[in-house]
């Protein structure tokens, strides 16, 4: 149901937060976009595959 | 998208009513059977082609094309019609659909085009809010009202997201704890390489190298590097290649057992043993660590109710996140003990696994020699013993204190069974093997360290990763939620604000601020299911000022 209203609102909200808080860089914001539009949000295994992931500018990571 | 126009022919108790809403909201009252809902229905039958009130439990025998037109006409003369505005579209655009064909809807393909998201959203019946489900809403518990909200716009989906985000949080914290543990081992192995006593010290690690490329003429370094370890050095055979065996490694590796045990290593259990004594001897510290695991899980298992995960209790709205929240904050006393818990375990598996290391390797040597067997049971068992200590240090709130009951830290390290076979083990070795040059043991000593360099950089590089991974999900889990609340708690506070100012226009009436609970500013009667008592005897309707956000 990803066309529903509020989950997409709910999502957009997601989106504008993690690029807000410039934590990992636009790099993060855009795997999770990614999962955002192919609706892979609920694949633990394509959500955990993403996170684990290391970022490629790992100035970006702060901790 | 806002009804500007619906006419209505023969469906349900509605002979024939055109309403001109002008995109405005829409009240309808009524005395009971003047047919309010024959206009929801309407609505539901335009949008959908069926009608949800006739459908699910308690209906059966009840069909649409039976039901759905007036009592005194047959389907050819029941349809609906509707002129409607699209958001981005500045012409309206009209729509029909009849008894006799449900399941087509008239309209022009452009319109059709324009409306896909708009009949998609139908499908599921959310617009389709009975008196019952309004007031099963309002009425709700603070704590249930996010359900409630779930559950009348079938949210599930938005359950399911966090769910997997949590549950891809926990894994990837398990991974972070994993791979601590891989990083703890490799220092311990080159530890064991350079035979430090202790302490993992990576000035330690450079002497040992240099101490090396000095022997074999090379020039010192000044940073530690798994590749520029025998960097610029005349390569040699490794003497280790093969079958043969380095006498002198195998001496290292002896003397790494022999050691008597070292007095910061007790100190470290000592102070291990008694931060845990300490803890477990305090119920108020016990507590407030139980509850530091629990709490964060807690945290964890609060779904949209916001009700307590073990016993339901109603909390209040995000009243008991809050609590949680501030009982992780006031544990920093609780806090401080398992940070210095982790760092003191972590240097216990390190040493641990530096006798690991030599203790594989010498069993790796004496496996084939015959002569040895009698003496492989003592490794062993040393080896089992270590084990289990390094798996008792993972977890040692939970499980030190258990093992070191079993086993005290002398006991752990005592060599003196393996001094009992260490001389014959020397003797039987040194007789096969030839003693070699220092250059080649020194060659072969950074050979060895090499490896375990550049084991030390992947195990550090997949720690670093797990942590990284482990704050993003942390970060996306808490982005999620605070999202979701965000967008549901606006959207409660939208529908409540509407609520107010319905109830307001309805019955003339002011109501001071639009905060709280909308059932405490109500009078009875907006909650009686019985119908409107002072309501006209025909369907009525009334033009709110507020413009319709749907």
């Amino acid at each position: 149901m990803s066309n529903d209203f509020l989950e997409s609102q709910i999502l957009k909200s997601l989106l504008e937060d993690l690029r807000a808080s410039q934590k990992f860089g636009i790099e993060f914001v855009e795997r999770i976009e990614h999962l955002v539009t192919d609706n892979l949000l609920t694949d633990a295994e394509a959500v955990y595959k993403n996170l684990k992931q290391p970022l490629e500018c790992a100035e970006d990571e702060t901790d | 998208m806002k009804l500007i126009e619906i006419e209505i022919q023969n469906v349900r108790g509605i002979k024939d009513l055109t309403i001109r809403t002008d995109g405005k909201n829409l009240v309808i009252w009524g005395a009971n059977g003047s047919g309010k809902s024959g206009v929801v229905d309407a609505i539901d039958f335009l949008f959908t082609g069926q009608i949800t009130r006739l459908t699910g439990s308690g209906t059966s025998g009840i069909t649409l094309s039976k039901h759905g037109p007036h009592i005194d006409q047959k389907a050819e003369h029941a349809k609906v019609r509707a002129i409607l505005q699209l958001p981005g579209c500045e012409k309206p655009i009209e729509i029909s659909r009849a008894f006799e064909d449900p399941g087509t809807l008239h309209c022009t393909e452009e319109a059709r085009a324009l409306l896909t998201s708009v009949l998609s959203f139908a499908e599921r019946g959310q617009y389709v809010l009975t008196r019952r489900d309004i007031l099963k809403y309002i009425t709700s518990e603070p704590s249930n009202r996010a359900k409630q909200l779930q559950s009348i716009l079938d949210l599930t989906h938005i359950e399911e997201i966090r769910k997997t985000l949590v549950k891809v949080r926990n894994d990837l914290k398990n991974d972070e704890r994993v791979a601590k543990q891989g990083l703890d081992a490799v220092k311990g192995a080159i530890n064991s390489t350079i035979q430090a006593a202790t302490q993992f010290k990576a000035e330690k690690i450079l002497q040992f190298i240099n101490d090396n490329r000095v022997i074999l003429g090379g020039s010192l370094l000044d940073n530690i590097g798994y590749i520029n370890v025998r960097e610029g050095l005349v390569p040699r055979e490794p003497y280790t290649k093969g079958t043969a065996v380095s006498i002198n490694q195998f001496a290292k590796d002896l003397n790494n057992l022999k050691q008597p045990l070292d007095d910061s290593i007790t100190d470290t259990e000592i102070r291990l043993r008694h931060l845990i004594a300490e803890i477990n001897n305090s119920l108020g510290l016990r507590k407030e660590l139980g509850r530091l695991d629990l709490t964060n899980s807690g945290i964890d298992l609060i779904d949209e109710s916001g009700s307590c995960p073990l016993c339901d209790y109603p909390w209040p709205e995000g009243e008991l996140r809050s609590k949680l929240l501030a009982r992780i904050e006031a544990a920093g006393i609780a806090k401080n003990y398992q940070q210095e818990i982790l760092q003191l375990s972590s240097s216990l598996s390190i040493i641990a696994n530096k006798f690991i290391t030599s203790i594989r390797t010498i069993i790796n040597v004496i496996v084939k020699e015959e002569s040895l067997s009698g003496t492989l049971p003592v490794l062993q068992d040393w080896l089992t013993v270590l084990n289990a200590f390094v798996s008792a240090v993972s977890d040692p709130l939970n499980k030190y204190a258990e093992f070191q009951a079993i086993a005290s830290i002398g006991e752990i390290f005592d060599s003196r069974l393996f001094l009992e076979v260490a001389d014959l083990m020397t003797d039987v070795i040194a007789a096969k093997y030839p003693s070699i040059s220092k250059e080649q043991a020194a060659w072969d000593a950074l050979t060895r360290l090499q490896e375990n360099l550049k084991a030390f950089e992947l195990a550090e590089t997949t720690y670093t990763d797990s942590v990284n991974a482990h704050a993003r999900a942390q970060i996306f889990c808490g982005c999620f939620e605070s999202s979701r609340d965000n967008v549901l708690g606006a959207l409660y506070d939208d529908i409540r604000d509407r609520l107010v100012e319905l109830y307001s226009a309805l019955h003339s009436v002011r109501i001071s601020g639009a905060s709280g609970h909308p059932l405490r500013k109500y009078p009875d009667s907006i909650t009686d299911t019985s119908g409107h008592r002072n309501g006209s005897i025909r369907t009525a309707f009334r033009r709110i000022r507020t413009p319709c956000r749907a």
